[in-house]
């Protein structure tokens, strides 16, 4: 039973109070719902509530009042599958979110009445939103970070390798220029064998200078973790680079971004030169993407004379290459870091054309400045 | 120990809560708008002290994600929908269509599976109380996070071992299944007064 006193102390509670009968009259309206929904007492009294406030006016809401006017069981309604029970701007323009429940109560007499309760949570769900997105960040970063962190270990064990085999190739070119350097103190006495030795150990410490070249290359994959790369970015600064200009690539280039190794800018210049010098008759390098599956496929084909059927693996190989830049096995290393996997299927008299396979979470489409990094997709 | 009760009126308890549990899938489908299926699939009665003997994956867990409301009438008592926490975290992401990789329920998400246990515990209520024309009335739906011993513990006064009644309740929602369980806690002699009206009403 509610006494007026008790109304009295309604109408000051913080929260909105509807008291309605059976036929959705409305019997009470709190002050806070003055203010929340700027309708005065003396308008709305009497009034059906449904009518009035059309966003109560459900079926998931109005087949569940019954049960209350019974006299049974209060009906709960959450923000989350009715945020706006009445209309209720905020000074900002926004709609307040609003929890409520709705009880049975007794006026007075044997009728039952129900009270609807309203609640405003919009301070709470605004910051259990912010919470939810600051956790998905995050979440987000660490995976990204732990995604980093393994690609790197991986890098470092590739570097030792790559290291290991430059290295050998180094102590080759050494062991060769001592060998001339006897000659040259030993057994060679006329000015032109000396010279000619000369020659030989020049050309090999200019290896030996592209080979630490190499090395310092290698580096940057044991230093720096794998990262978002503007592919328009990286193939404008290969061109460059390679002073080969004969590239086209469709729109779909203009706002990929791939996630790599740091070498990727040296891959593409490779794969320019390599167009240059073993294409023949390369006029120009074609790039594409498209979607396939759960993967991206990046293509690069020439219209030079192609790859030999035979060679489509070969070439790929540890030992194949000038050794002294980056080779088709580097290439293939390097990219397998971050997923990414590549092949080549020209037509031998057709060109040369490398599918590189690139997993679905490397590679986004993203309108990036030029120098900035493209973030993963939210 | 189950209480010996007769065919017939484990029938009408059964089928009691079978006709509300399906009222709350059409209420469940018409708010959310996703084909919720609710099933029953059967109840068993057991004094509170041997529940965990009854299923000890769920009931023997550390915590539980708990709605409760309780009930006076001519018997009361508490009911509740009990799940473990993943679930009812599962059930409330798909219910709202929200796909939150989060671990622990949220404030907002607390609120959603409060008003699923509302609409559940009063269509099954309801039902009961319409078939045995019983009045009960209700407290508003309260969150509790914890063992089922200390949920029950808290809302149960008096001495003795009061009865519960356990309804393992199936939801299916897009192709998954969610598993949820009713329980009416029955305050200690409660359990003769709904034994009685269920045999008043088979007659």
């Amino acid at each position: 039973m509610i006494s007026t006193e008790c109304l009295a102390l309604l109408d000051m509670l913080p929260s909105g109070i509807v008291i309605i009968r059976k036929d959705f009259s409305i019997l009470f309206w709190n002050r806070c719902m003055e203010e929340w929904t700027g309708i005065k007492k003396g308008n709305i009294l009497g009034k059906n509530l449904l009518l009035e406030s059309p966003t109560l006016n459900q079926p998931s809401i109005t087949t569940r009042l019954p049960q209350v006017f019974e006299g049974n069981s209060p009906v709960y309604l959450s923000s989350k599958f009715h945020p706006h029970l009445i209309t209720s701007l905020l000074p900002d323009g926004t709609s307040r979110i609003q929890r409520g429940a709705v009880l049975p109560v007794r006026l007075g007499g044997d009728e039952v009445d129900a009270m609807l309760v309203i609640e405003d949570v919009t301070d709470l769900s605004h910051q259990v939103t912010g919470f939810q997105k600051m956790r998905d960040i995050a979440r987000r970063e660490l995976a990204e970070r732990k995604k980093a962190e393994e690609a790197l270990q991986i890098a470092n064990a590739k570097l030792s390798l790559f290291s290991e085999i430059t290295l050998q190739d180094i102590r080759n070119q050494l062991t060769a220029a001592r060998g001339y350097n006897y000659l040259i103190s030993h057994s060679l006495n006329d000015s032109s064998g000396i010279q000619s030795a000369a020659g030989k150990i020049d050309h090999q410490l200019s290896l030996i200078e592209k080979y630490i070249s190499l090395m310092l290359d290698f580096e940057q994959l044991g230093k720096e973790p794998p990262q978002w790369y503007s592919l328009r970015q990286v193939i404008k600064r290969a061109m460059v680079q390679t002073q080969f200009f004969q590239v086209t690539s469709g729109p779909e280039i203009e706002d990929l971004g791939i996630y790599c190794p740091p070498l990727l800018e040296r891959i593409f210049t490779n794969f320019l030169e390599n167009a240059k010098e073993h294409g023949k008759t390369v006029t120009q390098v074609k790039i594409s993407f498209s979607p396939r599956g759960d993967a991206g496929i990046l293509t690069i084909e020439d219209d030079g004379v192609g790859v030999p059927t035979e060679d489509k693996e070969h070439i790929f190989g540890e030992g194949l290459g000038t050794k002294t830049r980056l080779t088709l096995y580097h290439t293939r290393e390097v990219l397998a870091i971050t997923g990414i996997s590549i092949r080549e299927t020209g037509v031998m008299g057709k060109g040369a054309r490398f599918e590189i396979v690139i997993p679905k979470d490397g590679y986004l489409f993203r309108k990036a400045l030029p120098e900035e990094r493209p973030k993963e997709p939210e | 120990m189950c209480m010996i009760v007769d065919d017939e009126s484990r029938d009408a308890i059964t089928e009691m809560i079978n006709i509300g549990v399906g009222k709350a899938a059409g209420l469940l489908n018409d708010i959310t708008g996703s084909h919720i299926q609710l099933r029953v699939p059967e109840i068993q009665l057991v004094p509170i002290g041997e529940i965990a003997n009854v299923n000890k994956t769920v009931f023997g867990a550390d915590i539980l994600s708990t709605v409760i409301q309780e009930f006076q009438g001519n018997f009361s008592g508490v009911t509740a929908l009990v799940f473990p926490p993943d679930s009812a975290l599962s059930l409330v992401n798909l219910l709202s269509g929200d796909q939150s990789p989060a671990t622990n329920m949220d404030a907002v998400q607390v609120e959603t599976l409060k008003e699923v246990g509302n609409i559940i515990i009063n269509a099954v209520m309801g039902s009961i109380s319409n078939v045995l024309s019983e009045h009960f009335a209700f407290s508003l739906p309260v969150y509790y996070e914890g063992r089922l011993f200390s949920i029950a513990a808290n809302y149960i006064d008096g001495e003795g071992n009061p009865w519960i009644i356990i309804a393992r309740t199936q939801f299916l929602i897009e192709a998954m299944q969610i598993e949820g369980t009713i329980l009416l806690v029955l305050e200690v002699g409660s359990m003769e007064q709904l034994m009685k009206s269920v045999q008043k009403m088979n007659g």
